[in-house]
């Protein structure tokens, strides 16, 4: 169970916990949001 | 506040710096994978958002509900306080009266004599058909005293009532928090574990997908190699085979060759003596033929020797002339 609590994106050192989300606020989590989604966007168009 | 905004950094930090390297990210099957991965991260955003919206909004519920409890209780206890006040304004005035103890709440005539007519009503409907003006003067202070006690009584009963619905509406305050908070737990767990969970199980399928592939490619890979190892082994077979057919065929032509030399010199063999045979015969048959003519030619040369002899002018001549042709016919027959 607790290695299911991240998003490991091991080759470029970078993981998102739990811990990472909790007590940012509203706003902050929305803009990550919408910066990943037009991220994805522009690499499913590539 | 400012550990809340550094963590705000923090993660928009992580995620630029993830952006950037998706971005740059050559290898297609990684890309794949992360984008994948990103797209977790993005519904576990998207859940956090709404965990937080949740939140907010059971907050705010709390609050309103809290207030309306607040309202609602100074409403109560403004009520009670109310009820105390008339309750107490009722308790002056049957302190008032003499008739009437209000620390024992009993009337100060006898009980007994109050049962023996039948009880208050009765009683007091006949002092005030006594027609005296003192007895009627009792019955209607009795009364006032009963009115102002019933009063009394009802207020009790609704200052009651006010804390009853005080008591009530806290707890319905406390079971509607306990019961939002509940569901914002439900939904943190299911924010929690849902999206980690649904991230894991994809995880584990691709992991298993994987190694089900691999080991289905080595399986391949060993089912060919003992293919080939097959295909060689009936290659050698194959070759070993085609050099022993090679091997009886050149045998076999060989055999055919030496059988067909054998028949040619068979039948050379026989038809050279069918020809020696008739050379042989031809070569007798012409010696025979000359031998004939010799002796023909013979006598006919004895005849002529004969016929000159008998002449003999003749006989001297013609003998020397004859005798070179003699051999002249001779080497004719001979040739």
């Amino acid at each position: 169970m607790k290695e299911s609590k991240k998003i490991s994106f091991e080759d470029y050192n970078i993981e998102f916990t739990d811990d990472d989300l909790e007590g940012v606020d509203i706003n902050t989590l929305k803009e990550c949001k919408e910066k990943l989604e037009k991220a994805i966007q522009r690499l499913e168009n590539k | 506040m400012e550990e809340k905004m550094d963590k705000a950094q923090t993660l928009m930090d992580k995620v630029n710096k993830l952006i950037d390297k998706l971005e740059n990210e050559t290898n297609i099957v990684k890309r794949t994978m992360y984008s994948i991965k990103a797209k977790m991260l993005i519904e576990k955003l998207n859940r956090t958002i709404e965990l937080q919206e949740m939140k907010e909004l059971f907050e705010q519920n709390k609050m309103d509900r809290a207030d309306n409890l607040e309202k609602e209780k100074c409403e109560l206890r403004s009520d009670i306080i109310s009820i105390r006040t008339q309750i107490a304004e009722r308790e002056k005035e049957l302190a008032k009266r003499k008739e009437y103890d209000i620390d024992s709440n009993k009337f100060m005539f006898g009980k007994e004599e109050v049962e023996k007519y039948g009880g208050i009503d009765e009683y007091v409907n006949l002092l005030e058909g006594s027609g005296k003006s003192d007895q009627k003067a009792v019955a209607a202070t009795i009364r006032d005293v009963e009115y102002i006690k019933s009063e009394i009584d009802r207020l009790l009963g609704e200052m009651q009532a006010k804390k009853d619905e005080l008591s009530n509406k806290e707890n319905e305050h406390k079971m509607a928090d306990k019961k939002e908070h509940k569901e914002l737990v439900k939904a943190d767990i299911k924010n929690k574990i849902g999206v980690f969970s649904r991230i894991s199980s994809f995880f584990k399928n691709v992991k298993s997908s994987i190694k089900e592939s691999i080991e289905e490619r080595s399986a391949k890979k060993i089912i060919m190699e003992a293919s080939k190892e097959k295909n060689a082994v009936l290659m050698d077979e194959y070759n070993e085979e085609l050099r022993k057919s090679q091997e009886e065929f050149e045998k076999e032509v060989e055999k055919l060759k030496e059988e067909r030399a054998k028949r040619a010199q068979e039948i050379t063999g026989k038809y050279e003596d069918k020809m020696q045979e008739q050379s042989e015969s031809r070569d007798e048959a012409l010696s025979e033929n000359k031998k004939m003519r010799a002796n023909s030619f013979k006598e006919e040369l004895r005849k002529h020797a004969k016929e000159g002899n008998d002449d003999p002018k003749n006989g001297a001549e013609s003998k020397g002339e004859e005798e070179p042709a003699k051999e002249e016919q001779e080497d004719e027959f001979t040739l």
